[in-house]
């Protein structure tokens, strides 16, 4: 079976001139229904990386596919806008229509979608996104994490395969952010969208099936939330962190606790410490 | 520099159908050379409070007191006080208005009456502070990167040298590096100038290795203003104030749930980490 998302040796420059590749010879394949974490500091090619999945960026040299659409392809361009959403940091930039459910039904109505099938999926999507009860609010009223579930919701409404969200909850206060990775997660389990989610909060990368972390326009590396997290001093060296717990187990095992898995939550820090508590007694 | 706010209210639309009390009759004083935290959720009212501290937003009602004296009162001159209280907005980048790197740090400084000499200097120590190479003075503030022009807005502020600084969400946005970076510069400024330091931030994890003492506001009014091992000790109250601990506390939580005889006002790993050295290996920690 052919991955949902392939990057075949990707490579991009913003322009001839520029000495170097801002992403150089990247080979990554997604799966269908995943759910993917990219983390890298500014500027290590993260966000580049993501805006070749809808076009935005088209290869320097390489290809991009995405459900068997070569991105260059330009007769496609609109199938693969449909089928891939983008999501972005800031949530005012992205809302368009003063109601909320205008908002939502923005890209199905440019799409062509007969008015019936708008209500539809504006309802469907508001509840995928627990805003129902607000569909006839202002949506300049809303608080931050309502207003990105709304954009989350606008995208929805195309019914996309996938969505790819850019620093998500970067504006959002900790309620907001909270909320916002729930509707995240459930849309990944409950609708099976593939999530392609770029962050800067390692507590939101645990979430994720896997986790690929880029440094200077390449993938350093690529594995399960377990996997990466237990490389603690590379992914400081490359101005990353590892969570809370991880890095308290790390440096205990090396003052010589005799501790072996990764451990990412609070509850499986407490679960390991319990032992080694009760171990003692 | 003394800061005493007394009984200030703040109402945004006076008059119109979304009449709204932002601040509520809140009374706090921030003394000289402290380090403070604000948290609270979005619309608690932080901004509108740590905009009332430079005088950009005047109080409906109540009082600013900066060294004993009002900052509204007909004799105190606002723009002296303004040069003291520098106040670094929320994504400032979006403020950078100049041609150069110089000539946008240099806006406050130069309106400040400043010799060309001074400003250099104070610009170029800016820079340094802020981590910014030299290369850039020339360079127009559009062509920076995202974190550079985060660095260029501070150092606007910076180049003052205000005696309190005050920065609204400095960090967000940031990547972990960048972010320590900051946070670590912003301390020094603290240390090296005596001066008084404000954040505003979400970050719990972040102030509970950075600053002193946290407010936390809620709804318009000061709920807490205590020491930061005091506001993490009081878990429950902070979640139902939907304010997050940070992670490594809720570990410390979940363990004396399970009925382990541990201290919980654990809120750095570092300390975490020396607690739980000796607890475990038995060696004993410095600071017992």
């Amino acid at each position: 079976m052919k991955p949902f998302i392939s990057f075949e040796n990707l490579s991009f420059k913003y322009s001839e001139e520029e000495p170097r590749w801002v992403l150089e010879n990247i080979n990554l394949t997604i799966d269908d229904g995943s759910f993917v974490a990219v983390l890298g500091h500014n500027g290590s090619g993260k966000s580049t990386l993501a805006k070749h999945l809808n076009a935005i960026l088209l290869p320097t040299e390489g290809k991009v596919y995405v459900d068997g659409i070569d991105t260059c392809d330009e007769e496609k361009l609109f199938d693969l806008r449909q089928r891939v959403g983008m999501v972005f940091q800031n949530p005012d930039n992205q809302i368009v229509a003063t109601v909320v459910e205008e908002d939502v039904a923005f890209a199905p109505e440019n799409l062509g979608v007969p008015p019936a099938e708008i209500r539809e999926r504006v309802d469907w999507a508001l509840e995928a996104v627990s805003m129902t009860e607000y569909r006839e609010a202002a949506s300049y009223h809303l608080s931050g994490g309502q207003k990105q579930r709304i954009a989350i919701a606008g995208v929805l409404a195309m019914k996309p395969k996938c969505i790819v969200l850019d620093e998500p909850t970067a504006m959002l206060d900790p309620q907001g952010r909270k909320e916002v990775m729930k509707t995240i997660r459930e849309l990944n389990k409950n609708e099976g969208i593939t999530i392609v989610m770029i962050t800067h909060y390692m507590n939101e990368a645990i979430m994720a099936d896997r986790v690929v972390v880029m440094d200077e326009g390449h993938v350093i590396l690529d594995g399960d939330p377990y996997e990466v997290f237990s490389h603690v001093d590379e992914l400081k060296s490359v101005g990353l962190d590892v969570p809370q717990p991880t890095e308290l187990m790390y440096l205990l095992k090396g003052a010589g606790v005799d501790i072996e898995k990764t451990v990412l939550t609070d509850e499986e820090c407490a679960e390991v410490l319990y032992n080694l508590l009760e171990g003692q007694r | 520099m003394k800061i005493e706010i007394q009984n200030l209210t703040h109402t945004y639309g006076a008059g119109t159908p979304f009449v709204k009390n932002a601040l509520d009759d809140v009374s706090i004083t921030i003394e000289d050379h402290d380090f403070i935290g604000l948290i609270g959720h979005t619309g608690s009212g932080k901004s509108t409070l740590v905009q009332h501290l430079n005088g950009i937003l005047k109080p409906t009602s109540g009082r600013i007191l900066i060294d004993g004296r009002d900052m509204w009162d007909k004799n105190t001159n606002i723009r002296e006080v303004r040069f003291k209280i520098g106040l670094v907005f929320q994504y400032p980048e979006h403020q950078l208005f100049e041609e150069t790197v110089y000539r946008d740090i240099a806006f406050g400084p130069t309106n400040m009456g400043l010799s060309e000499e001074e400003i250099r200097e104070r610009v170029l120590s800016a820079m340094e502070f802020v981590g910014l190479e030299q290369d850039l003075l020339d360079k127009s503030p559009f062509d920076l990167s995202g974190g550079q022009k985060r660095r260029v807005a501070i150092a606007g502020v910076i180049a003052m040298r205000p005696e309190v600084l005050v920065l609204d969400e400095p960090t967000a946005g940031l990547d972990p590096k960048a972010r320590d970076d900051l946070l670590k510069q912003i301390k020094k400024y603290y240390k090296e100038n005596r001066s008084t330091v404000i954040i505003v931030s979400h970050s719990m994890e972040d102030m509970a290795k950075t600053v002193d003492k946290i407010i936390v506001v809620k709804g318009g009014k000061i709920e807490r203003f205590l020491p930061v091992g005091e506001i993490f000790a009081d878990a429950e109250s902070l979640s139902s104030m939907s304010l997050d601990i940070p992670t490594i506390t809720k570990v410390f939580k979940k363990l004396k749930d399970r009925g382990v005889d541990i201290e919980t006002n654990v809120y750095t790993v570092k300390y975490a980490y020396e607690l739980m050295r000796s607890r475990l290996l038995g060696e004993v920690r410095q600071d017992a």
